[in-house]
């Protein structure tokens, strides 16, 4: 069944090289080959273009766009089977880049009671302060337009911060068991199905918990 | 609680293709699709008014079906199972899910959000410095109405410029976020709390500011910031809110009055220093 499976991905041209497990090739991780490399599916490649968008921008509702993309990938749609099987490892290795990208930059020590602030109150110099936001340069005082220009800075990267790993951290409770559920919905206890979900964690799954869950999905169930 | 809408026009729903045994059609005169939102604040998760980017769980009791969705809003999902999601705009939106046998739908009111509500922090100090005429608060930004959830919004307050006479004359055409700066960061969401709305993940730093002098007595004054704020759904475009007031007062006591969409806070000289942020 292996070698029927990588016969067919050459048949359909799958442009996507496939090192092996745990190795990267060159300086690019198989992470990167997932997000920034060719597809067969043209509704994987525009996930992975949003995965790919979300790595460079940073911009979280990217996530939730691939997510929907990936939703509306139905297996059974494919009338060929080796067309159906590589488009079926493309949805794997979409699903858990999305989750790995997530896992990569949500934070563990992130306190969502530490909100942001609006705004910054500039510093009290003697007995006069400018109302919160007032631009720098009304500070007379150079140490203390610094101080504030610092904590101006510092609280743009907050709230950026803030936003980030909000959304990142309910898209993983929203997304992630729509990952599991590909996983279990599409994959049979057969040994070619199973090997292809484990290898394709290995590869993309550095979050130990997360592979668990991940491979358990696709598990002969007890 | 089932509330949807069922539909039995679906030609393989007639008589004739009912209580058929062994074959590819099934018993079905009717199919159901139940909601519910992906929040549990509010309590009434079957309600059918649901907020601009609010998610709505859908399952339809018919098996293996296709889902569609007409009106501003993102349906994803297969099978039984559905997710909607309410794009930016209000109006009706409806889901229909077609399978083998039936064909059903649900229809939803979506609601932009009508005021921001803002009130100080709770257990929070009020910003005072003994002696002075200065006053102000850490406030909490809530989108109403309460009946529904704004969670997925974002919202941030646009820049602008204050009026100012008298004891804050000096502060005259100050601006309420950096010059070249035209609005804030964009703010998360929180669950909604009934009676209050849909709190943003923020504190406002609310203060006059002080622009020195002696006194008492003080001269009377008032400044000013016309407030806007707006909102967006899924990192789409922003809307604009009603515009309010953010309003400082000083009279001849040096009695301060900070207030910001109704809410109000006021301290005199003599009371003691109150510090929810630094110098």
């Amino acid at each position: 069944m292996r070698s029927r499976w990588l016969a067919s991905a050459a048949i359909v041209g799958l442009a996507l090289a496939v090192p092996a497990a745990g190795q990267t090739s060159g300086r690019k991780t198989y992470l990167d080959k997932v997000i920034n490399g060719k597809h067969m599916s043209e509704t994987t490649a525009r996930a992975a273009a949003q995965l790919a968008e979300f790595e460079q921008k940073k911009e979280p509702q990217c996530l939730q766009a691939a997510s929907e993309l990936l939703e509306t990938i139905d297996l059974a749609k494919e009338k060929d089977a080796m067309k159906r099987l590589t488009l079926r490892r493309e949805t794997l290795e979409t699903w858990l880049a999305l989750v790995a990208l997530i896992d990569r930059n949500l934070d563990p020590n992130f306190n969502p009671q530490d909100v942001p602030s609006t705004g910054v109150a500039p510093p009290r110099v003697g007995n006069v302060s400018y109302p919160p936001g007032a631009d720098p340069k009304l500070i007379a005082d150079p140490q203390a337009r610094a101080r504030y220009e610092a904590a101006l800075k510092q609280n743009k990267e907050k709230a950026e911060n803030y936003r980030i790993q909000t959304w990142l951290k309910r898209f993983d409770e929203s997304l992630s068991p729509k990952a599991e559920r590909f996983v279990r919905m599409s994959y049979t206890t057969v040994p070619g199905d199973q090997r292809e979900v484990n290898e394709t964690v290995k590869k993309l799954i550095k979050n130990p918990q997360r592979a668990s869950t991940l491979t358990r999905a696709a598990a002969p169930k007890q | 609680m089932p509330n949807g809408d069922s539909d039995s026009s679906n030609p393989l729903d007639s008589p004739d293709s009912t209580g058929s045994t062994g074959g590819a059609t099934r018993n079905c005169t009717t199919c159901t699709i139940t909601s519910q939102t992906a929040v549990s604040a509010p309590p009434d998760r079957a309600r059918t008014t649901i907020g601009v980017g609010e998610e709505v769980d859908l399952t339809c009791s018919d098996s293996s079906v296709g889902w569609s969705v007409t009106g501003d809003a993102v349906l994803s999902g297969s099978g039984t199972s559905a997710t909607l999601q309410a794009g930016s705009t209000a109006g009706a939106v409806t889901a229909t899910a077609t399978g083998p046998t039936c064909t059903c739908s649900i229809s939803f009111t979506v609601i932009t959000p009508s005021n921001p509500f803002m009130e100080p922090k709770n257990g929070a100090d009020l910003k005072h410095h003994n002696g002075r005429p200065d006053c102000g608060y850490l406030g909490e930004f809530y989108l109403q109405p309460d009946t529904v959830s704004f969670k997925n919004l974002e919202v941030r307050e646009k820049n602008s410029k204050c009026a100012a006479d008298g004891f804050y004359k000096n502060f005259n055409n100050t601006s309420h976020q950096p010059e070249g700066q035209t609005e804030s960061a964009w703010f998360t969401m929180n669950d909604c709390i009934t009676g209050k709305g849909t709190p943003a993940n923020l504190d406002d730093t609310i203060y006059s500011g002080d622009p020195g002098g002696a006194g008492p007595p003080f001269e009377a004054g008032t400044m000013t910031f016309p407030i806007v704020w707006e909102y967006r759904v899924r990192g789409g475009a922003a809307t604009a809110l009603n515009q309010f007031e953010q309003k400082h007062v000083v009279d001849a006591t040096g009695k301060c009055t900070t207030s910001k969409d109704g809410a109000s806070a006021s301290r005199v000289p003599g009371d003691p220093d109150g510090n929810p942020w630094p110098d």
